[in-house]
């Protein structure tokens, strides 16, 4: 795949500006730290189309930079946990075969928080802290749900302009 | 490329249950008014204090100022805090059992304890 490079580099500067949008957007979901996960729809559209390796690179360069350009050390290790579990999980799901993208965006979302909480519970040493859950799974599924949607669409308008 | 098949409705529909039943057990959990808040850093304890009493309470983290803890009414809230997003301010006022607020760049936990009953309840009894 000779492409392989040009395609990258372009999934991961989209990657980036979806991570500033992000930060640009008032979203506040009754939960600290709750976002939209927009980058997850590029995640998701690497997944399908260059495969689960080049996914894994993408999501870990994105966090890296996104968290020494708008972040910090703290904020590197939340959204790298939460990356790396929803990531696993969804090329899980993806690899049975039985199910369509939207779920998998979904249970990816809820993997997402659930990375999150489970570091945040690790840093204050608090277990009351998963007393969030019910609001990050839910807001977790919710945003899942919507990701999954808009990856849908994308995967099905512009998919065969990536695959080798 | 399929939308949804048999096994995504399946698994949304119990994804949606799994959500309706964490909603009904926050909801219907019996919450008990307390009448203590303890403050830890780093999951020390660095003291507790009476939600009866207003007070203002200013937290210490390595010798730095940075999270200022007010109680006022029985119930408590972070005033102020330097970490730029505030997201412990936006936690609202506790007062309840087990609620917490949480600033995890300066790893504060403050949490209502359950130690001593609350005023308000026996007066209310």
């Amino acid at each position: 795949m000779k492409n392989r490079v040009s395609y990258l580099g372009m999934f991961l500067a989209l990657a980036l500006v979806f991570s500033y949008v992000e930060n640009l957007i008032p979203f506040f979901f009754g939960v600290p730290g709750m976002k939209l996960g927009l980058t997850n729809t590029v995640i998701l559209l690497v997944l399908y189309t260059l495969g689960t390796r080049d996914a894994y690179v993408i999501s870990i360069l994105r966090v890296l930079l996104a968290g020494f350009l708008f972040g910090n050390a703290f904020s590197i290790i939340y959204s790298l946990a939460g990356g790396l579990l929803s990531l696993t999980v969804m090329c899980l799901l993806k690899r049975t075969g039985k199910l369509n993208i939207i779920t998998i965006s979904v249970c990816g979302g809820i993997f997402h928080n659930l990375g999150q909480i489970i570091v945040a519970v690790c840093v204050v040493e608090n277990l009351y802290l998963f007393g969030y859950f019910p609001f990050l799974f839910i807001g977790g599924g919710l945003t899942g749900l919507l990701i999954g949607v808009i990856a849908f669409e994308i995967v099905k308008r512009t998919g065969h302009l990536f695959k080798s | 490329m399929k939308k949804f098949g048999v096994n995504d409705i399946k698994v949304l529909l119990m994804i949606a249950g799994l959500c309706l039943v964490l909603l009904g057990v926050y909801f219907f959990y019996p919450r008990k008014q307390a009448g203590l808040v303890s403050v830890s850093v780093d999951g020390q304890l660095i003291g507790t204090y009476d939600l009866m009493v207003d007070q203002t309470i200013p937290i210490v983290v390595n010798g730095k100022e940075t999270n200022v803890l007010e109680i006022a009414q029985g119930q408590a809230f972070m005033k102020e805090a330097d970490c730029p997003d505030h997201l412990c301010m936006k936690q609202g006022e506790i007062s309840y059992q087990g609620e917490t607020i949480v600033c995890l760049p300066n790893r504060v936990v403050v949490q209502v304890d359950t130690e001593q009953e609350s005023q308000f309840d026996s007066i209310a009894k």
